[in-house]
């Protein structure tokens, strides 16, 4: 059935009789029909009770998806995370050891390169610094 | 937040090389540790983090030579900012920077 995003019901039991009530997803077949429900509703504006019942889906989809995400997570390591973010903020190592307040400049690449692992102070800083969690560097 | 895709997670990750993989993946796990309530806090992590006009929460990352398009829903909080829904990002497409700008000029001009 194609659905246009005109077509969709607004509220959460709209939804459910439309797509289904998000229960445990046991099998290719629903996980495939748990993922079009997700793009049908998904860039554009929504409303609240479309959120929540997008929310509800995703975090059976999540449970469905976890040794996929965990495998994927694995290629994250701390410095490939840290990384990002200095790309994304712009910044060089020696940047970086001057936000770490290090004198000898040395500290940012060596964490950027994986030759270092942060300390706690240091994680409390990027942490603070990036706005994310202290976990994205341990 | 929660991240997922149209395709199980495993079948839309296979299209890439384990070196590919790393990006996304730091992304992944930056993003899986976030509790972003608003644009604010989301451009806070990613200041590049750009916004696509008239689709909702619609974001686009990039990530090195590629760009990630999402849709996200904030997360919500209560009063004394205790988590009260948890986030959500859908991954919507990855593609180079040049087959994202064609896809987007054909966007404008109604094509797709």
């Amino acid at each position: 059935m194609t659905t246009t995003h005109a077509d969709l019901p607004t509220t959460y039991a709209g939804l459910c009789e439309h797509f289904g009530f998000p229960r445990r997803i046991r099998s290719k077949a629903q996980r495939k029909r748990a993922g079009r429900a997700v793009m049908a509703l998904a860039r554009r504006k929504r409303t609240a009770e479309q959120d929540e019942y997008l929310v509800d889906l995703a975090a059976r989809i999540a449970d469905y998806d976890k040794p996929a995400l965990e495998a994927l997570l694995e290629q994250a390591t701390p410095a490939a995370a840290l990384a990002l973010l200095c790309e994304e903020h712009g910044l060089s190592g020696a940047d970086l050891s001057r936000i770490l307040g290090d004198k000898t400049r040395t500290i940012g690449s060596r964490l950027l390169s994986g030759k270092r692992a942060p300390s706690k102070a240091q994680v409390k800083i990027l942490a603070d610094y990036f706005s994310c969690s202290p976990a994205v560097f341990l | 937040m929660q991240i997922v895709t149209e395709e199980t997670l495993a079948e839309y990750m296979a299209q890439f090389t384990q070196a590919e993989q790393r990006r996304p993946g730091a992304w992944a796990a930056i993003v899986r540790a976030a509790a972003w309530t608003n644009h604010a806090s989301l451009t806070a992590t990613f200041p590049r983090a750009g916004r696509v006009r008239g689709q909702g929460n619609a974001y686009t990352f990039r990530l090195g030579a590629h760009r990630l398009t999402t849709d996200v829903v904030f997360a919500k909080v209560d009063e004394d900012a205790k988590l009260v829904q948890e986030g959500l990002v859908i991954l919507v497409a990855w593609e180079d920077h040049a087959d994202y700008e064609r896809r987007n000029r054909n966007r404008r001009r109604g094509r797709s």
